[in-house]
């Protein structure tokens, strides 16, 4: 029976391939993979200022707290209140915002702003990142701007200031139908902004992170205390085994 | 050997049968000394349903079975209460792993027979407790109040509707409105907090007494109590306690490694576990890209998928599950351990191993022409283990294998006739040949080699 | 059988070292569920300090605040309201304040940081109804100088919360944590020691 344990493995592994986060957008194969960095709290810090600067006035974040973040991140107290929380709201509270809901449904073309404590999660990182990188210029859009990843987004780009305007190129080829349709060749900045394609790159990673990291506060501490719990489940399973043996010594 | 106690102890059993109890169900159940690596699941599923009760009590402290108050409750859990992501990462994890340890449970009662004769009912008691997980499970994973949550039971509570002419007021009656609701969720709170622990602990109770009353199965299938000495106690047993109690303390450590490693360092088990788009709020408007239930539900769901007509969908998937209780009455041969039946048994049974392995990964998947190919006849593959399994337990003739193969061809591809919807044809004659292959082994090969379905002699004592 | 024994105390030692190891386990398991029980960050996020503007408070003036959802109150006492507490002593219960609960900055007749200024946790030490302000002299009873009764069991306090004698609460009402972290401008919920620190 040994052996169809063995296959039942192999099984296992073969069919939990890729069920991870699903990409399946426009913009497949465009970017590289980035690797989110947790243990940069000051990449954390910066990701948190961009975070309450470009996001917060539109994208609630309701299930955090400043006080969590600041702490989290070693941010002080007095630091926070002068940096980050730009309302009467208190070090304690949830990181809500002042716009009424209905109105940032109604400017967003119908759709609420998702809450982003979790919502990194919910698409993951790359995705945040794709969408990040992909506002290019496009007339037809209310807020003159279309996304690559999110086609028809109803978001403008906020970090257009920083980042410029830039243009989407794409190319004809034929497809499988034996059509023509227009696929994406790259992205041509049109219009610079205040920051150069190093730097702006820097802050969105910033913001990648620092949304991973709002998405699952615990993960700056539970991997620390995981390995203390392996620690001491291996000495007791060292005793336990031994324990064991010496009992069955009775049996023959 | 004294049987009188003293004492507090002594005062104790006259009125309460303490020292009774404890040695009637440990220091005095006589187990049979040859277990193997298989039966540690039993144990381990007792050591997770403490946990998810323990952890699911501190969960119950702080969760808001309320459709607006449900998903900030939970993200409350992971941020603001001491530990509380902790405790909610054990409850998620343990919900798995309670399905992993029973998937194990029962594939090592299908391996060594533990289901046969006098072990029916021990059976049939496993199987409502199998039945009564699926539903503590799946009220369970409503109560986040993701998106998944919503759309998961959506959908499967929907099932109800392809019932002719009942169906929609019986789902109506589950969900207490039109749709997934506020009312759904407290009621599905309170089955999952009270109703269904209560049945599952009553259950595992009814389990224990019935195995206990007929005694442990083993990997030889050898009925221990055939063999006894002098003194009436079993050659090949060990008393339960402390011969097995020490040796389950090192599996459920083991366990606990693995355990620990996944609600510490991947909770969500890159999505198996934890589906990703249920970390997005419930909402009515927004239907996840791709719905699908999670991991452990999977298997059936495809067999609901495979068959294109809604009702025909929901009574193949509730008779998948509803055969699994038959299977004292399908498999009588009275060899009961794999070690001795026949090569073309252990084929069979490895066949099922992975056909349930990729019945699960196709319900995890989109449905595409081929999946839903695969889904068919992997779904064909499942039913007919059961009719397989049922004709290997006695030896037949050539005439009954030769015929009972064209019956079960014959039926499958007249369904592909008439009834397969594939739009494309030679998917279906490409797939096709995954249940004829099948029926070739398992039918026509007995004919030819005899001793492929030959049995072998069992012992008369266990061998270690 | 010097074997056997050998392998006996050896049973023993590991039994032994199992309990012990695994008890430990237990027990630091039990930790996070007895500590998910203590007040979460959103409870201690409702109960963090509370300003107040006293700037504009009238002498004899009371106000009242919630503070981690208890009744605070804030009474700006006259001078003549200060006069009573001296001369009160005998007929109080705990006049120094040695048996009650206080930051030691409010350890003194006055039970406050300035004797102008009383604040105070508006809960009977007793059996925790919230007595009121009764600044009227002669109203309890005739020679009341003023101060707070607990109408639900008859307790008595001075002006600046010290129990009476042969009342049902034994103890002072009790000070909170507070400072003023400029003039006119009080913190309650924190001592300026916890403040800087």
């Amino acid at each position: 029976m040994k052996s169809s344990v063995k296959l039942l493995a192999v099984i296992t592994i073969l069919t939990c391939g890729n069920y991870a986060w699903s990409a399946g957008t426009g913009a497949d194969g465009v970017f590289e993979k980035i690797h989110v960095d947790l243990s940069d709290k000051t990449s954390l810090q910066r990701g948190a200022k961009y975070f309450v600067n470009y996001c917060l006035s539109c994208h609630p974040a309701k299930h955090s707290r400043y006080q969590r973040v600041a702490d989290d991140l070693g941010i002080s107290e007095s630091l926070t209140k002068d940096n980050l929380i730009f309302t009467d709201q208190k070090f304690g509270d949830l990181m809500t915002v002042a716009m009424k809901r209905e109105d940032a449904t109604k400017w967003f073309l119908g759709i609420d702003p998702p809450d982003l404590s979790t919502h990194a999660r919910a698409i993951g990182p790359q995705a945040v990142y794709e969408y990040m990188k992909s506002f290019y210029a496009d007339d037809t859009r209310p807020f003159g701007v279309n996304n690559l990843h999110l086609p028809n987004t109803a978001m403008p780009h906020v970090l257009i200031n920083l980042q410029g305007l830039q243009k989407a190129v794409f190319h004809e080829e034929v497809g499988k139908n034996g059509k023509e349709h227009p696929v994406f060749d790259r992205f041509e900045i049109s219009q610079p902004g205040s920051l150069s394609e190093e730097e702006y790159e820097r802050v969105v990673v910033d913001i990648v992170n620092f949304l991973a990291y709002l998405s699952e506060p615990a993960q700056l501490v539970r991997k620390k205390i995981g390995i203390g719990v392996l620690f001491f489940l291996a000495v007791l399973g060292v005793l336990t085994y031994f324990m064991k043996k010496n009992y069955w010594k009775d049996i023959h | 050997m004294s049987r009188e106690t003293r004492g507090l102890l002594g005062w104790i059993d006259a009125r309460f049968p303490l020292t009774k109890m404890w040695r009637e169900h440990l220091s005095e159940y006589y187990a049979p000394k040859n277990f193997n690596f298989w039966y540690f699941f039993g144990s381990l599923a007792l050591l997770v349903l403490v946990i998810q009760i323990l952890s699911g009590i501190f969960l119950t402290m702080h969760y808001k079975p309320d459709a607006d108050l449900a998903f900030a409750s939970v993200e409350h859990i992971m941020r603001d209460v001491n530990w509380g992501w902790l405790i909610r990462y054990m409850h998620s994890t343990g919900a798995s792993f309670f399905f992993i340890v029973v998937y194990l449970h029962m594939f090592r009662a299908l391996m060594y027979g533990s289901f046969k004769n006098p072990r029916e009912l021990l059976w049939v008691f496993g199987m409502l407790i199998y039945v009564a997980l699926m539903a503590e499970a799946f009220m369970g994973y409503l109560l986040p109040w993701g998106n998944m949550s919503y759309w998961g039971a959506q959908v499967i509570i929907n099932l109800f509707n392809t019932i002719p002419y009942v169906g929609e007021a019986i789902s109506e009656w589950i969900r207490g409105d039109f749709v997934i609701s506020d009312a759904t969720l407290n009621r599905f709170f309170s089955l999952h907090v009270i109703a269904m622990p209560l049945a599952l602990l009553a259950l595992v109770v009814g389990h224990i007494l019935a195995l206990h009353e007929v005694g442990s199965n083993n990997p030889d299938g050898v009925e221990i109590k055939k063999n006894k000495n002098a003194d009436g106690t079993p050659v090949d047993g060990v008393p339960f306690h402390p011969y097995y109690t020490v040796k389950d303390i090192f599996g459920a450590v083991v366990f606990l490694v693995i355990f620990s490693v996944v609600v510490f360092f991947i909770p969500d088990m890159y999505g198996y576990f934890l589906e990703h788009a249920n970390f997005d709020p419930a909402s009515a408007l927004n239907t996840p890209e791709h719905i699908a239930p999670i991991w452990y539900f999977t298997p059936f769901y495809t067999v609901l998928r495979a068959i294109p007509d809604p009702f025909g969908g929901f009574v193949g998937m509730s008779l998948s599950i509803i055969v699994l209780f038959f299977l004292p009455w399908i498999d009588r041969n009275p060899v009961k351990s794999i070690r001795y039946r026949s090569f073309l048994f252990k084929f069979n049974l490895i066949v099922f191993a992975i056909t349930f392995f990729i019945l699960g990964y196709l319900g995890l998947n989109a449905v595409t022409p081929l999946y839903s190919q695969l889904a068919l006849r992997f779904t064909e593959l499942y039913f007919l283990f059961f009719v397989v399994l049922w004709a290997y337990s006695r030896t037949h003739g050539r005439v009954f294998w030769i015929s009972s193969f064209v019956i079960l061809l014959g039926a499958i591809t007249l369904y592909d006739f008439f009834m397969n919807t594939s739009e494309s044809p030679e998917l279906i004659w490409q797939t096709w040949g995954i249940p004829a292959a099948y029926l070739v082994v398992t039918l026509l090969l007995p004919c030819v080699l005899m001793q492929l379905s030959q049995d072998k002699e069992v012992p008369e004592r266990v061998t270690s | 059988m010097a074997n056997d024994d050998l392998d006996h105390s050896r049973r023993k030692a590991l039994t032994g070292g199992v309990v012990i190891v695994g008890g430990i386990g237990a027990a630091i398991t039990a930790w996070p569920f007895v500590a998910s029980m203590n007040p979460s960050a959103s409870a201690l996020a409702a109960g963090a300090p509370v300003e107040v503007d006293v700037s504009k408070m009238q002498p004899g003036q009371q106000i009242q605040e919630i503070w981690r959802r208890k009744p605070v109150w804030i009474i700006r006492r006259t001078p003549e309201m200060i006069s009573t507490l001296g001369v009160l002593t005998p007929k109080l219960r705990d006049p120094n304040s040695k048996d009650s609960q206080q930051p030691a900055f409010a350890r003194n007749e006055f039970r406050s940081i300035k004797e102008e200024y009383l604040v105070l946790i508006g809960i009977c030490t007793h059996l925790g109804c919230s007595p009121e302000f009764r600044p009227e002299p002669g109203t309890i009873s005739p020679t009341w100088p003023g101060g707070f009764y607990c109408a639900c069991h008859g307790s008595r306090f001075d002006l600046a919360g010290r129990v009476y004698k042969n009342v049902p609460a034994n103890k002072n009402l009790e000070v909170p944590p507070y400072y003023f972290p400029s003039s006119g401008r009080l913190l309650i919920g924190v001592t300026r020691e916890e403040a800087a620190a």
